[in-house]
């Protein structure tokens, strides 16, 4: 019972550091329908950079909130900048677009070992004491990663519903019908970038804070980001929180029948099997699909 | 110098025959794996274990490695058949991890993260092939095979089928090919060939451990073929040498021994970009009949269902 409470309330941390992940990508993949490999990238280079801030600077961790935003910003919009919207303007396949982000995924995980070496770095003073209430252990840490997730979720719920996030609605629903109606599309798409890209701030912050930061540590989150995105259903940007919740949860909760080692590869079998059984998610509208 | 450039082509030859088999499924049957790197670790694993744990000789370490790739690629493309685009890229790369993670799991069979030490180097008859120059030799009548079979494969009519299940799945099938048998063949050839490299490079460099077969050499696979050219068989072979042989070029710079392995793999990602923004078809283009206009990307449908 102990365990059980236990791993219920690591599933609810993981959980929540999901659903962040989870609503930033699904964000730039329902708008743009680009398989934005590279945000983890972003992710991960805003981690290091609070790092930096904190450890070299003498920045308050808050503060380091700014410079990491600052990159993970600059990492989202170059991408779009150079690579995506010069595609689109080719008449560049989805295809293409998405082996050049993983191409793009390929130089940015390169270059931030190439900048910070091979091994994990860590915020100086970064242990928090625990607190134990009866047998279950947490700290400070994890009661925070839910908080800022329920607000994220809440804020991002929000906006969708201000006069900018009618318009990214409206995109996802139809972009030639959103253009048609006047919305500047190409605004929707960087716009969905920036907030997109803002969004993996806390996340990284919190993560680096509990593990350093390290070059996989992109890699890590890319699988239950994207899965959350599917899971939760292409174009619902709050079913992508409610689904990396779960899966951080059930991800946890298995640990219970079958060895820790293989909490990876049981996300990927939900996933493979939400695929094939349920590709429009929980929340998304049915995709096409065509019967032989 | 000449060790090093024995060396060079030795990786070439290897890293051709994993194009050579990459094409058939990227570029012929148009499926964007990335879990190639993984039938290439299962090649070498499982001709390592033979050699290693089981003393037996060197093709049937390598006739091993094939006939479990062969399995596992089918078994793959079960699921895979019926995804598009997206979804079949992040189920692939969902198979890598997986793969990947039983090599450094099951430690009662793969010695997990320690690797496999003191790889035996195969054998043709009573000689045991040890010199770079008899590798060399070696290695250039394994990727002769390879060649040949891709070749022959990729012109018969099963390449022309891949081809057209690639292009408009529902023509194909409307003339009674079957699109989901097509896929689970692309998969499990493609795999097979792939274990071949496999067992190749452990026979060469003599220790392995799984951290050789990870998602970014699938990524490099998969570089190689979209560069070279995709869907035309030199494509393979051109990628291969610009991929493979170009960055070989920084050795010359002498550089920090740390910094050689990312900076090759930054250059290669930015290959990638730029291809895929200005030359999307590659180095040498698939040729297309000129009476039939190309054809619409059929990646717009996700899923395929199908009722056997």
């Amino acid at each position: 019972m102990t365990l059980f409470a236990q791993l219920v309330l690591t599933g609810v941390v993981t959980g929540a550091l999901y659903a962040m992940l989870g609503m930033s990508f699904s964000l730039i993949y329902s708008v743009t329908k680009v398989f934005h490999f590279a945000h983890v990238i972003g992710y991960a280079a805003a981690g290091y950079i609070s790092m930096v801030a904190v450890k070299d600077f003498g920045f308050p961790i808050w503060a380091a909130a700014i410079p990491a935003a600052a990159v993970a910003i600059g990492v989202g919009v170059s991408s779009e900048l150079a690579v995506y919207r010069p595609m689109r303007e080719r008449r560049g396949s989805l295809k293409t677009v998405m082996i050049a982000s993983l191409g793009l995924f390929m130089i940015g995980q390169n270059a931030l070992q190439m900048a910070f070496g091979p091994t994990a770095l860590t915020y100086p003073n970064s242990s928090v004491t625990p607190t134990i209430i009866g047998p279950i252990v947490f700290n400070q840490r994890d009661a925070l990663t839910v908080v800022i997730g329920i607000a994220m979720f809440t804020a991002v719920y929000v906006g969708l519903r201000s006069k900018a996030g009618r318009a990214i609605r409206a995109v996802v629903d139809s972009g030639s019908m959103a253009e048609v109606v006047g919305i500047d599309i190409k605004r929707v798409y960087l716009l969905s970038f920036i907030v997109g890209s803002l969004l993996v701030v806390p996340p990284a912050m919190l993560v680096v804070s509990a593990e350093g930061a390290s070059p996989w540590m992109g890699f890590n989150i890319l699988f239950p980001a994207v899965a959350a995105t599917i899971v939760g259903g292409v174009g619902s940007v709050p079913g992508a929180a409610i689904a990396g919740f779960g899966i951080g949860l059930v991800q946890n909760l298995l640990v219970m029948g079958i060895g820790n080692q293989w909490q990876t590869t049981i996300v990927f079998v939900v996933v493979i099997l939400f695929f094939m059984y349920r590709p429009e998610g929980l929340y998304g509208r049915p995709v096409a699909k065509v019967r032989v | 110098m000449t060790v090093f450039l024995i060396q060079t082509a030795i990786f070439m030859l290897m890293f051709g025959m994993l194009a050579l088999s990459y094409n058939l499924l990227f570029g012929y049957r148009g499926v964007t794996s990335l879990a190639h790197a993984g039938f290439w670790g299962i090649g070498a694993y499982a001709s390592a274990l033979t050699l290693t744990k089981l003393s037996l000789p060197w093709p049937v370490g390598m006739a091993l490695g094939i006939v479990i790739a062969v399995i596992i690629g089918a078994a793959v493309a079960i699921p895979a058949a019926r995804l598009r685009g997206d979804y079949l890229l992040v189920a692939t790369v969902g198979f890598q991890v997986i793969i990947h993670g039983i090599l450094l799991n099951w430690r009662g069979l793969t010695n997990g993260p320690l690797g496999i030490t003191a790889i035996p180097r195969p054998t043709v008859g009573s000689i045991a092939i040890v010199s770079p120059l008899n590798y060399l030799f070696f290695s250039a009548v394994l990727f002769g095979i390879v060649f040949i079979l891709t070749w022959r494969l990729s012109e018969s009519p099963f390449g022309r089928m891949l081809k057209a299940v690639r292009d408009d799945d529902l023509a194909a099938q409307s003339c009674g090919k079957n699109a989901v048998h097509t896929t689970v063949l692309a998969f499990a050839i493609s795999g097979g060939i792939a274990a071949i490299a496999g067992s190749f490079i452990a026979g060469w460099v003599t220790y392995i451990d799984p951290e050789g077969f990870v998602l970014l050499n699938s990524l490099l696979v998969l570089t190689i073929v979209a560069v070279g050219g995709a869907g035309n068989f030199f494509g393979a072979i051109v990628g291969t040498v610009v991929i493979v042989g170009m960055p070989e070029l920084l050795r010359l710079l002498e550089l920090p021994g740390g910094l050689v392995g990312p900076l090759r793999q930054i250059i290669v990602g930015l290959i990638l970009v730029l291809f895929m923004i200005f030359r999307p078809q590659g180095i040498v283009p698939e040729h297309r009949s000129q009476r039939a206009p190309a054809p619409p990307p059929s990646d717009d449908r996700l899923v395929v269902e199908t009722t056997a």
